[in-house]
């Protein structure tokens, strides 16, 4: 406790700093906002002017949105990984008391803390679909997953800051998984399924139809989140 | 020819990092993406792609690159040689404007194909990723670490985009005519429908002066904050 509570510091003062985690906080009510106002538009337009019912595709909108923000925190806290990784401050934090595996708990509390609570309020203002408190629960667990495993990423494959944007650039087709998932109407859509986001969509949008196959979604992607990240998290401590 | 090798240096150095197999599955996402949509919107979800991702992705690219070698002291040895700082930043111009070109012209030509003026696309695409280019790297100058870089960008960028709204036909204002990104997307929508001469004229006037600007500042913040250190930027 001790020993985070001195990293916690070091981030306090990072926040007058530089505010990347003010900003993970800021950007994702932003985004919300803009979708809250920017969907209904375009929907109305849509319909106008081409007959195209966007309405029918909120769940997915939803649903996609909801992964942006721990992909988003993910990535940040990506970076500060690589930028202590170029300074070869992850060395220094391996010998200390801390150790490394102690670090990379640490860096990873706060990504999955604010994914976590950042996708609730994300869901109540962009007001695209609703889902009863329990159903939701699960869903977010792995929603906020998707943040530790996207640092994780960054952290483990990319060798530098400059390699980090590339592959921060990559990340994105995360984001085509649901997307797939929702378009592809034959079972070749499961390959999509190596895509843990591909499962919280899925489960999201079975959980608002009430349909029966929302506990296999739940399961499935629970069991392929965490196995995502305990390679993930093991590979990273065996590399570096 | 030292800029010439400088170049293909650069290229080579992206190559390695990755940034032409993340460029090619990002377009590939963007090319199936848009082929989803109905035929009628297809240049306009084009246009729109093109124009806030490859046209821009020097910006994204170059901040990474300078705070790396900012790190690795690398300015300090490289401008003890003859190689000027001109040629450095005309080598990363160059070799980024060559990553944003092939991706839009592969995007472009993959989902609404040869009915487009390529030139007038080529001429949108290298002055945006030219001018974008230049203001990352004067941004990159004074930014201490890459998450430093993309929030301090998040706040000025915004504003860059918001003759979208226009596009999309949100708001229009002529105000917008002062941003260079009006230019750009004059200069993208022209390459689908025609442009007027008049349009073209302030099209290319407009970035011209814009880039001049930022050439400018990037040379000025170049030399006081990395040649001559000023405000201790680098460790």
């Amino acid at each position: 406790m001790k020993r985070a509570a001195v990293l916690l510091k070091g981030d306090i003062k990072n926040i007058s700093r530089d505010p990347i985690l003010a900003m993970s906080v800021i950007a994702p009510l932003l985004a919300a906002v803009g979708v809250r106002f920017l969907v209904p538009f375009a929907s109305g337009l849509l319909l106008r002017e081409l007959s195209f019912d966007l309405t029918i595709y909120n769940e997915l909108i939803a649903s996609t949105m909801l992964l942006v923000t721990p992909l988003m925190i993910g990535m940040l806290a990506g970076f500060i990984i690589l930028d202590e990784k170029d300074e070869n401050l992850l060395t220094y934090f391996a010998v200390t008391p801390l150790t490394k595996t102690g670090y990379l708990i640490y860096r990873m509390t706060f990504p999955i803390a604010a994914g976590f609570i950042m996708s609730f309020i994300m869901l109540e203002i962009m007001n695209l679909a609703r889902l009863s408190f329990i159903a939701l629960l699960p869903i977010m667990l792995m929603v906020s997953m998707e943040a530790p495993m996207a640092a994780l990423l960054l952290g483990r494959f990319a060798t530098n800051k400059v390699e980090g944007l590339a592959l921060s650039k990559a990340i994105g087709i995360f984001l085509l998984a649901p997307i797939a998932g929702y378009f592809i109407k034959s079972n070749w859509q499961l390959l999509a399924g190596i895509s843990p986001t591909y499962w919280v969509s899925k489960a999201f949008i079975a959980g608002i139809n009430s349909q029966p196959s929302y506990w296999f979604y739940i399961a499935a992607g629970l069991v392929i989140h965490i196995i995502y990240i305990y390679m993930m998290f093991n590979s990273f401590e065996s590399r570096q | 020819m030292r800029l010439l090798s400088a170049i293909k240096f650069d290229i080579r150095f992206q190559l390695r990092h990755g940034f032409y197999y993340a460029y090619l599955l990002v377009s590939l996402i963007y090319i199936l993406l848009i082929r989803l949509l109905p035929v009628s919107v297809r240049e306009l979800a084009t246009i729109f792609v093109v124009f806030t991702d490859p046209s821009v992705l020097g910006f994204f690219f170059i901040g990474g690159i300078i705070l790396l070698e900012k790190g690795q002291n690398i300015f300090e040895s490289l401008f003890v040689t003859p190689y000027r700082t001109w040629e450095y930043q005309i080598s990363k111009l160059a070799s980024l404007t060559l990553l944003a070109f092939s991706s839009s012209l592969v995007i472009v030509l993959a989902t609404v194909g040869w009915r487009v003026n390529i030139l007038l696309l080529t001429v949108g695409i290298l002055l945006s990723s030219v001018l974008f280019t230049l203001f990352g790297m004067t941004l990159a100058f004074i930014s201490k670490t890459v998450n430093d870089y993309i929030i301090s960008s998040l706040v000025y960028m915004p504003v860059f985009f918001l003759p979208m709204l226009e596009l999309f036909g949100i708001y229009k204002t002529p105000l917008f005519l002062l941003l260079p990104t009006k230019a750009t997307l004059l200069l993208m929508q022209g390459a689908f429908s025609g442009i007027s001469l008049l349009d073209f004229l302030y099209s290319i006037s407009t970035l011209a002066v814009w880039i001049a600007i930022a050439w400018i500042w990037a040379q000025n913040w170049f030399h006081k904050y990395i040649i001559l250190r000023e405000g201790g930027v680098s460790k």
